[in-house]
């Protein structure tokens, strides 16, 4: 045998051999102790407990359970949650929990009413990297290719020997072997069929943001009246005309027709209209310039509407007579 | 006469020689293998073997923000004045998933508004809609259309920090509903509440 076969050898036969035995000692403590190893899936426990780290769960009936402690619950979707607990409250025989992941900044949503919970005693960290690994498909083929690998350097047959009974010591050997690996197997399916040797948890994380913002009701200023103005009457007598839209409702008091006070003032304003009116004519003027509104009055409130601007010059005739001024 | 060679040790009987112990320890992988995969199949819903461990941090954020915590933003496009004669106004919100590594978050939408016109304001939101106007349109309507502003909740979905796009852009109309009642210059603070936990999917 070369050195190197040799060392792949022993490689292959120690790694078996500590694998093997890791399984089977955890495998009793669980038993034994009804301890239950996590894989801690996701990291909002961090730092007590990261994304990877294998934790062991021992479990605690309801009325042991204390603030500070780290539980595993189950969700109502099946899976599983460990995070602190922040609040409990007993009641005969069971505990209200009110969980929150370290690494959170807000307590968990749903609270979880329990008789008996997982309490995590203490985590390795990365453990539950290799743990996941081994566990996965991938790594039970492996497993599997493994103990095969180990089986066979450890009992494969030697040159032959001066012993007359190798050979039927050898074949009993490798029956027993066989023997002995499908009843591991069976073990393991039976051991399984109780319960899962190994959890996987989710340490869900959590976050949160507000967005504000102030919103101010306010009441729009009313519109004034809406108001046309033309030019009416004969040569000699011309006059203003206005029409207006307002409402509805009619204002309640009045209108009233304002325009330029002084010289310039369209004759007869500023007049009162009655609130069921929309229109007002003046009498014939001549020679003045300026504006002219209606206002319509709502309580002690004047609404003003837009200015019209006229410009009447002298004469009889009506073609310097302009409202509106263009 | 043999030459004495180290490798040949005395033939011993029995079943312990260099080796074997260790063979057969191994078979203890076997044991937990059948264990593992037996409980695999057994379990019913529960999260099968295997699963993958995800690190990371989450962070869900809102318009601009990168990973801001706690976060509390002041969305000033918002804020503004509703006429009393029914009126409505219409802004798009991004919230984006900034969580550190591969991480998949749902979320909820959750609002509040003070005052007797908080109490008169109305909400729509659409996710993946757009302002036309003072109103959203097109998109996905997210919990009760026009609800009351005050205590209105909905789930937008999920977000997952490695898609192509992860963020959801969520158009909220508010208005003011004609007829109110609500007195000339009233005002009310409105919280929007976005709260995110981690999906394992």
């Amino acid at each position: 045998m070369t050195r190197t076969t040799r060392f792949l050898r022993e490689l292959v036969l120690w790694a078996g051999g500590v694998l093997g035995a890791l399984c089977l000692v955890s495998l009793l403590a669980g038993w034994l102790f009804n301890v239950t190893p996590l894989v801690f899936v996701s990291g909002s426990m961090s730092p007590a407990y990261q994304a990877g780290a294998l934790g062991f769960a021992r479990e605690v009936p309801a009325a042991g359970v204390r603030e500070g402690d780290v539980v595993t619950v189950s969700t109502a979707d099946g899976g599983r949650v460990t995070h602190r607990v922040v609040a409990v409250e007993h009641q005969a025989g069971r505990a209200v929990l009110t969980l929150k992941g370290d690494a959170n900044a807000t307590i968990d949503a749903q609270t979880y009413v329990v008789d008996a919970v997982d309490r995590v005693a203490f985590g390795v960290p990365y453990a539950g990297y290799a743990v996941s690994a081994a566990t996965s498909p991938v790594g039970l083929v492996a497993g599997g290719l493994l103990v095969v690998g180990s089986l066979y350097l450890g009992f494969r047959p030697r040159p032959p020997r001066r012993d007359h009974r190798a050979a039927p010591r050898a074949a009993r050997r490798h029956a027993l072997v066989a023997t002995g690996v499908v009843a591991a197997a069976t073990l393991g399916g039976a051991v399984g069929m109780t319960g899962q040797p190994v959890s996987f948890t989710s340490a869900l994380w959590s976050d949160s943001a507000t967005a504000n913002a102030t919103i101010t009701a306010t009441t729009p200023a009313p519109a004034g009246p809406s108001v046309t103005c033309s030019v009416v009457g004969t040569n000699g007598d011309w006059k203003i005309r206005l029409d207006w839209t307002y409402g509805p409702p009619d204002p309640s008091t009045k209108f009233i027709v304002r325009s330029t006070t002084g010289g310039n003032a369209v004759p007869g304003t500023p007049v009162d209209v009655a609130k069921t009116l929309r229109t007002w004519t003046s009498t014939g003027f001549t020679s003045r310039t300026g504006q002219i509104w209606v206002v319509a009055v709502e309580g002690a409130t004047e609404i003003a509407s837009a200015q019209i601007s006229y410009s009447f010059g002298p004469g009889s005739g009506n073609g310097n007579k302009l409202c509106p001024v263009p | 006469m043999a030459r004495y060679d180290a490798r040949h040790r005395a033939v011993r009987p029995g079943w312990f020689g260099r080796g074997r112990t260790r063979a057969l320890l191994s078979a203890g992988v076997l044991v937990g293998a059948g264990a593992v995969a037996t409980s695999a199949y057994w379990q019913d819903g529960a999260q099968v073997s295997g699963a993958s461990v995800e690190a990371g941090a989450i962070h869900i954020d809102l318009a601009t923000n990168s990973r801001v915590k706690p976060e509390t933003y002041t969305w000033s496009a918002m804020t503004g004045s509703l006429s009393t004669a029914g009126a409505s106004q219409a802004r798009v919100l991004r919230v984006t998933n900034n969580s550190a590594g591969g991480l998949t978050f749902g979320y909820t939408v959750a609002a509040t508004a003070t005052g007797p016109l908080g109490a008169a304001l109305k909400v729509t939101v659409l996710r993946g809609g757009t302002v036309s106007g003072s109103t959203c349109t097109g998109g996905t309507t997210v919990g009760a259309a026009n609800a009351s502003l005050n205590g209105y909740s909905g789930s937008p979905g999920n977000l997952s920090s490695t898609a192509a796009t992860p963020f959801h852009d969520l158009c909220v109309q508010v208005s003011l509903p004609a007829g109110s009642g609500v007195a000339n210059g009233a005002t009310s603070t409105v919280t929007f509440t976005f709260s995110a936990s981690q999906v394992i999917s």
